[in-house]
């Protein structure tokens, strides 16, 4: 995987019966807000790291998950991919679909990290 | 008859004393050489006073060795030995010799190596004098520095300077800096910079805009690799732990000195897979536990990298449930996690610890390195020049909120903040433009106290042209369903979109006609309004505190002993880091080594062999 | 008489030997893994071996790209505790004063 040649991967799957996105944090038609940067926010909303079993299994990821709205797949390596949604459920409910399914091994939020604590020290 | 049998006594008596003395010499084992570097094929002899110089010449003749100089020491020559004896034998050889009373290898010693960079003095972390560090070298200039124990206790560092003796140059050791990029033109850092070849003109790569340019628009990346190797004894600013260096720049973190997993694992795995050997990560984060992180450190353990991280700022203990800090909490043996001290090595009162999470320590107060420009602050006071508008009545006003005992002014909508509600079905907004015209870097701080019900909102928005930013700006944030009074937050956003000599900056408070309860229509409060730009330089300099500046002197050292051991392996070099340490009382309880890194120490530090094995034949 | 004199002061001073019969000493190879200090693998470096109830012995760094990692030596039968350290010429103060390691894990060896 060459770096700065990175895809954003194209939905070609049409995505029946994804949700429009009404749930708390956006305004239907608004282009989804830069998430606030609040110093106890830990994660990104919105944004997962899901692990494939094969690469060649990107389809399992648009199958399990497009029910919340796949706004971009970016392949990151080592079969990582992040994947960013419109509506996000939460990491216990991306968990909870996860479970036994064959073609993905993991899932996580797109934690945050930072270079400086809550005082001034770097 | 009696007289001859009382001298054949006497001689038999001084025969027998002669053999026992003969055995006790040579019953001598003289020490296995560990003992100097020296010249090899020489030796330094004293003979005995009775001794002429001819007899010494002769004596050495005889062992087919030849004297090079008679020492101005009396006794004392310097032998050119023969080949086909170890330095052991030889001078077992002379020691046991009658008419010598002491032999010695010819060692070599060295002047102590001291660069000199205009601003060595300032760097206690390398030599502790018990100096007084200024902030004349600070972004933004004259900014306070950390007060306690400055100036410290000298003899508190890192133990460097007799290292410079042995080793200078880690260039052959690629480390990789994962953060906020590097300001790789910066005068004392660009000729330290790791070559990537035409693939990577810039030293490395920039996961945050996900192209070839690393630059740091924040600074902390830089003072972190100016640590590891700023170029050492050029007569400029300061030195790195390595007076030359090969420093990959790999930008994870944005301008606000914020990072992803997602930018972190791919910066982890690019600097394995482009040679790093080294990898230093100032910065950390307690979202959970992070698989993906953890099995990129994994990679870069298979592949035989040390990972040195910060134990965090937070002054908290890192062992306790929930205070977890990651990476500093991950448990791979590649990994190397540091507290910060002060000049006095007392720990820093804004250092993380953990008995079981926190490895060693390192100087990390009033830390002196490269930076990326010049920075300055602009400060709203918040009570004038604000452009207020609403569709409804009220909305935005000047105020003041009670924080932590002070009335400070504050922007507030309602105007009846904390006690009143915002207005139903209103649009209200206030802004105010800066002139950010000429800066490469701004960063937007914000203190805010929100709440709004689900289904009104909070923004920020900016706009490059001046005038209302939320008739077509920028969003920089929405908030709905927050409810976070009393608190108020900080906040940051990376405005560099807004850079221009009228870039307009707002809050937006936007409801619907849904009534809703007092508490979630309470409204908000932006009690502080700063912005921090960076002007690109490459020149700059600061002095800044953290377990971020602890953490590459680690680094440094772990760069050092791998490019002065080619053959050491992640383990060696963690075992050399944490074994050749130094006992501080501080550290002690509050780190699995109770050390600070010591680098000569370190480097003179031995592995015990291991694989032993016996055959019986 | 003075001759046998000499002749018995001589023997006596360099201590006895002959008398019955034991078991003949057996040799020992013993070797260990590779250090990876640059200082244990060149001059001033090596490698001590020490065995229970035996004087240390010295594997010096001769020549080439790495001291020896092996000895081979005569014991009689009997078991030993067997350990080895490495050394180099540079030490924790910058000068030549040597570093030694700390013991390897020990072995024993039974010499039958």
């Amino acid at each position: 995987m060459k770096y700065g040649m990175r895809r954003l991967i194209a939905l070609a799957v049409t995505l029946a019966g994804v949700a429009a996105g009404s749930a708390c944090g956006h305004t239907p038609g608004n282009p989804q807000a830069a998430p606030t940067a609040r110093a106890q926010q830990t994660r990104v909303l919105g944004e997962y790291l899901v692990t494939l079993v094969a690469r060649d299994s990107v389809k399992a990821i648009v199958d399990l998950y497009g029910q919340f709205g796949i706004k971009g797949i970016q392949d990151l390596g080592h079969n990582i991919f992040l994947v960013t949604l419109t509506e996000d459920p939460g990491p216990a409910k991306m968990e909870q679909l996860r479970g036994g399914n064959a073609h993905i091994q993991a899932v996580q939020p797109n934690f945050v990290y930072g270079t400086r604590g809550p005082r001034n020290a770097q | 008859m009696k007289a001859l049998l009382r001298s054949i006594i006497a001689i038999a008596a001084l025969v027998g004393v002669a053999l026992t003395l003969l055995n006790q010499v040579a019953a001598v084992s003289f020490e296995p050489v560990g003992t100097g570097a020296y010249v090899a094929g020489e030796v330094l002899v004293k003979f005995k006073p009775v001794f002429s110089a001819q007899d010494r010449t002769a004596t050495v003749a005889a062992r087919g060795h030849a004297v090079l100089a008679n020492l101005n020491q009396p006794g004392w020559v310097q032998v050119k030995v023969g080949t086909g004896q170890t330095m052991t034998q030889v001078l077992a050889a002379y020691q046991n010799d009658p008419s010598v009373e002491y032999a010695q290898p010819n060692y070599i010693y060295h002047t102590t190596a001291v660069p000199n960079d205009t601003q060595y003095g300032q760097l206690w972390a390398f030599k502790n004098t018990g100096q007084t560090v200024n902030n004349s070298l600070t972004q933004p200039p004259s900014s306070p520095i950390y007060s306690t124990n400055n100036p410290g206790a000298p003899g508190n560092d890192m133990g460097i300077e007799k290292s410079w003796d042995h080793i200078t140059d880690c260039s052959s050791i690629v480390v990789a800096v994962v953060d906020t990029g590097v300001k790789y033109d910066q005068e004392d850092l660009a000729a330290n910079m790791w070559n990537g070849g035409s693939s990577f003109p810039n030293h490395g790569f920039d996961f945050v805009n996900n192209d070839n340019d690393p630059k740091d628009p924040n600074g902390h990346g830089t003072h972190v690799a100016g640590i590891i190797g700023a170029s050492g004894n050029n007569s400029l600013g300061a030195t790195g732990v390595c007076w030359k260096a090969s420093i990959m720049a790999v930008r994870v973190m944005d301008t606000t000195g914020s990072g992803t997993t997602a930018n972190i694992v791919q910066g982890i795995n690019f600097a394995v897979s482009h040679g790093a050997k080294v990898i230093n990560m100032s910065l950390g984060g307690g979202g959970g536990f992070d698989s993906a992180f953890s099995d990129a450190i994994t990679n870069a353990q298979t592949n035989d990298v040390v990972i040195v991280v910060a134990a965090g700022n937070d002054g908290v203990n890192n062992d306790i449930n929930g205070n977890d800090f990651f990476p500093c909490n991950f448990t791979q043996p590649n990994l190397i996690c540091v507290a910060a001290l002060d000049q006095s090595y007392a720990l820093a009162n804004f250092s993380n610890w953990g008995a079981t999470s926190v490895d060693v320590g390192a100087p990390g107060t009033n830390i002196l390195s490269t930076w990326a420009g010049t920075n300055a602050v602009i400060s709203d006071d918040l009570t004038s020049g604000w452009t207020f508008a609403t569709t409804t009545s009220g909305g935005w006003a000047f105020g003041t909120v009670n924080v932590g005992g002070t009335l400070t002014p504050s922007l507030l909508d309602p105007p009846t903040y904390s006690s009143g509600q915002y207005n139903n079905s209103t649009d209200d907004r206030a802004y105010k433009a800066f002139n950010l015209a000429g800066v490469n870097a701004a960063v937007w701080q914000v203190s805010e106290a929100i709440n709004v019900a689900n289904g009104d909102y909070f923004r920020t928005r900016y706009s490059s042209a001046g005038g209302d930013p939320f008739s077509g700006g920028t969003l920089v944030s929405e908030d709905t369903g927050v409810a976070t009074f009393p608190n108020i937050y900080a906040v940051e956003f990376d405005i560099l979109g807004c850079i221009s000599a009228s870039c307009s900056l707002g809050f937006q408070l936007q409801s619907d006609a849904t009534q809703q309860s007092a508490t979630q229509s309470r409204g908000v409060a932006i009690t502080r309004f700063k912005i921090n730009t960076l002007t690109f330089s490459t020149t700059s300099y600061n002095t800044i505190d953290g377990t971020s500046m602890a953490t590459p002197e680690a680094a440094g050292l772990a760069t050092m002993l791998r490019a002065y051991n080619p053959q050491y392996t992640f383990a060696d070099v963690v075992n050399a880091i944490t074994k050749g340490g130094r006992a501080t009382t501080s550290l002690a309880g509050k780190t699995t080594t109770g050390k600070a890194i010591d680098v000569m120490s370190s480097l003179a530090y031995i592995n015990p062999p291991t694989g032993l094995t016996a055959t019986v034949q | 008489m003075a001759a046998a004199v000499v002749l018995a002061v001589g023997l006596s001073a360099c201590g006895g030997g002959g008398g019955g019969s034991s078991p003949p000493a057996r040799s020992v190879a013993l070797a260990w893994e590779a250090n990876h200090e640059s200082g244990v693998n060149r001059a001033g470096g090596g490698y001590q071996v020490s065995i229970s109830g035996q004087p240390t012995i010295d594997v010096p760094y001769t020549s080439g790209p790495a001291a020896p990692t092996s000895t081979t030596v005569l014991l009689q039968p009997g078991s030993y505790t067997v350990t080895v350290r490495a050394y180099a010429a540079l030490d924790s103060q910058g000068g030549n004063a040597g570093s030694l390691s700390a013991p390897s894990q020990s072995l024993t060896v039974n010499v039958p």
